[in-house]
């Protein structure tokens, strides 16, 4: 009999169109649902090594997350994880679960969960309220170390070519699936601007996000097509449904074909205005592609999954190795590297997490305050830029004095460096994202100080409006084109030509077809885009004229209302471009 | 061997931080340390087994050491339990 076709409706976040099998990632839910082997294809050996590897790398993690959070965490957090890490370091423990992994030729992970069960039943049964609340702490150390046990198993199971519904994808989940060949991902969770939706638009793959529960109604055993056009799901779609979406996927491809034909053309309006246009990278896969087919500058290279991988800040050496990687395959074109950008929930421990992470120890703030890692980054590109075309970039800056002192720490990595005699670009450019309010304000004044600014349009849209871009409750509020953002920009572009640097805009926005036409009107120098946007963000270009962009952001800007700058800009683009180039 | 009933005497009882606390001083000695409660016994050097334990105030536990130094480990121990963890 036929399966009964399903269409489930989220919020469309990366373009494309794919057919195939679901693969269903259940990450959150410590109850992994992996096989109960029979005792005999299990290899005692492999278990136990499997289970030294998930107890170094807990361990690992908890002391990364301790080194960091030291000063942050109050006395009784500081002890919760303490006893965390103590947990992790009883040989007892350990040798009583290897010892049981052998003699009953179990898999790692049952004997953990049962010992571990053993552990909690004999808390909760306490008359003491305060220690059976203590199997809250055994319960966060459980999913650690449970995590670490079945990822490399979850990881490899994932079948190439399939897609991923998940509840949700947390950044180090994304990064591990961005190793393998996906048609595409669809959560239960997330907004437009998520970490899944960024990385899906990265790695080119359809992406449908914020579908309520859709992880709860596929099983690995449906037929799906994904639609990141229109954000919709299909489950064991009919045929004449499957056939609508062959044609749809053939049209798509016609268009990326004639869009490839722009690759050669120079970035330029109409009246001969050439427009600087770069691309986002954050993957090393994706540099191959960039160089054939674009042969532009890397205008944001994000640091922070390198956090991420590593699980722990990587080494001087190792980020080296990246930057100079990036530095000599996009020679002779340049990569602006941003600084670590990390928020300080990926870091602190659940207890201790901010209840607005937002407003909290986050980029340039975590630099500042653990200056050795930042040191460590700062000598890393700083070496990989000998040849040149390397560019730095402050997130999260504020004020003056987090650009003062990140100077003042980038002079004294290049003090070491002079001191170890190595190399380096002594003229290396040093910029600023500006994406908070207070550095828009300030930009004049910041602008004597720096070589260029890079406006962060998500971050700077958020921090404006007060809107969660994550939020599913507020995220209609997350507007754009909203007057507040646009005079933001409009801010920053005059106080950058005041001081004679360059401006970019490396945010979403960038890559919007009715705002980048604003964008080069307002006097943005270089838009980078995510390289999913690149040919169609040339294509506008070449189809407007300087001229009528500026007419259009010189009245924009008086604008008072969101629909009126909506409408307005609906107009003009009917107007002059007059073709919708989707 | 020394044999010793103690009774667990601060509010919170036997939680993770002095379970901790616990098993770093019986770690500092080479003496064997077990630790009996209602006939189940458990390795007092395993942080897990003293948790396993979950000794609420007024609890009795028969510590037992066995070893070249165990009557410093056991008045060490024994201290840690009269002052109540230090919780008092």
């Amino acid at each position: 009999m036929l399966k009964p076709e399903q269409i489930f409706k989220g919020i469309a976040a990366s373009k494309g169109i794919s057919v195939g099998k679901p693969f269903v990632y259940r990450a959150e839910v410590p109850s992994y649902k992996v096989d109960v082997l029979p005792s005999s294809v299990i290899s005692v050996e492999n278990e136990i090594n499997d289970y030294n590897l998930a107890v170094k790398q807990s361990i690992k993690e908890l002391n990364k997350i301790f080194s960091l959070a030291q000063e942050k965490l109050d006395e009784k957090n500081l002890q919760i994880f303490e006893a965390q890490l103590s947990f992790l370091n009883d040989e007892f423990f350990h040798n009583k679960i290897k010892d049981r992994i052998s003699r009953e030729s179990k898999q790692a992970f049952v004997v953990f969960k049962e010992e571990i069960q053993i552990l909690e039943n004999a808390i909760v049964s306490s008359a003491d309220e305060y220690i059976r609340e203590r199997v809250n702490d055994i319960e966060e150390l459980k999913n650690r170390v449970l995590r670490n046990l079945l990822k490399g198993r979850l990881v490899s199971k994932i079948t190439e070519n399939s897609i991923v519904i998940a509840k949700n994808l947390s950044p180090s989940d994304t990064i591990l699936f961005s190793s393998r060949n996906l048609l595409g991902i669809a959560t239960d969770l997330g907004g437009i601007n998520s970490h899944v939706a960024l990385i899906s638009r990265a790695l080119r793959i359809p992406a449908v996000v914020a579908m309520h529960d859709i992880s709860l109604n596929i099983t690995n055993d449906d037929f799906l097509i994904i639609d990141g056009y229109k954000g919709l799901v299909i489950k064991n779609p009919h045929e004449q449904t499957i056939e609508y979406y062959g044609k749809q996927i053939e049209k798509n491809r016609e268009i990326e074909r004639k869009l490839e034909e722009l690759e050669k053309l120079p970035s330029e309006t109409k009246d001969g205005k050439s427009v600087k246009l770069s691309t986002n990278l954050e993957f090393n896969n994706e540099v191959d592609y960039v160089v054939t087919h674009f042969g532009c500058d890397v205008g944001l290279y994000r640091t922070e999954h390198l956090f991420m991988e590593e699980g722990d800040f990587p080494d001087e050496e190792s980020q080296y190795i990246q930057y100079r990687f990036l530095a000599e395959h996009i020679y002779p074109k340049s990569v602006t590297i941003r600084t670590f950008d990390i928020g300080g929930d990926k870091i602190l421990p659940d207890s201790q997490k901010e209840s607005n992470p937002f407003l909290g120890w986050r980029g340039i703030r975590i630099c500042l305050d653990k200056k050795e890692i930042f040191l460590t980054q700062l000598r890393a590109i700083l070496r990989a830029s000998s040849g040149g075309n390397l560019k730095i970039m402050l997130p999260m800056i504020s004020g003056i004095e987090e650009v003062k002192k990140s100077l003042e720490l980038i002079e004294k990595a290049k003090g070491q460096l002079k001191e170890r005699n190595q190399k380096f670009d002594e003229k290396i450019e040093v910029g600023v994202m500006i994406e908070v309010p207070s550095a828009v304000l300030l930009a004049e004044e910041i602008g004597k100080f720096v070589d260029f600014f890079s406006i962060g349009t998500n971050d700077l849209v958020q921090y404006t409006l007060a809107v969660d871009r994550d939020s599913s409750l507020v995220h209609e509020l997350y507007e754009k084109f909203h007057p507040a953002v646009l005079r933001m920009i409009d801010m920053t572009v005059k106080a950058a030509k005041k001081n004679n640097i360059h401006v970019s805009v490396c945010g979403e926005m960038a890559s919007d077809q009715y705002a980048s036409l604003l964008l080069v009107g307002l006097g943005i120098t270089e838009l980078s885009v995510i390289s999913l946007s690149y040919l169609q963000i040339k294509k506008l270009i070449r189809l407007i004229n300087y001229s009528d962009a500026q007419k259009v952001a010189e009245k924009v800007v008086k604008l008072k209302s969101i629909n009126e700058v909506k409408e307005y800009i609906e107009d003009c683009f009917k107007k002059y471009i007059g073709e919708k180039i989707a | 061997m020394i044999e010793k009933v103690v009774t667990i005497i601060n509010k919170a009882g036997m939680h993770t931080r002095p379970a901790s606390n616990l098993v770093k001083i019986a770690s500092k000695y080479k003496a064997d340390f077990f630790i009996i409660k209602n006939g189940y016994s458990i390795n007092g050097k395993s942080i897990i087994g003293v948790m396993t334990l979950a000794a609420e105030q007024g609890s009795k536990l028969t510590l037992k050491f066995d070893g070249a130094d165990e009557e410093l480990a056991a008045k060490e121990m024994i201290k840690f339990f009269e002052d109540g963890f230090g919780e008092l």
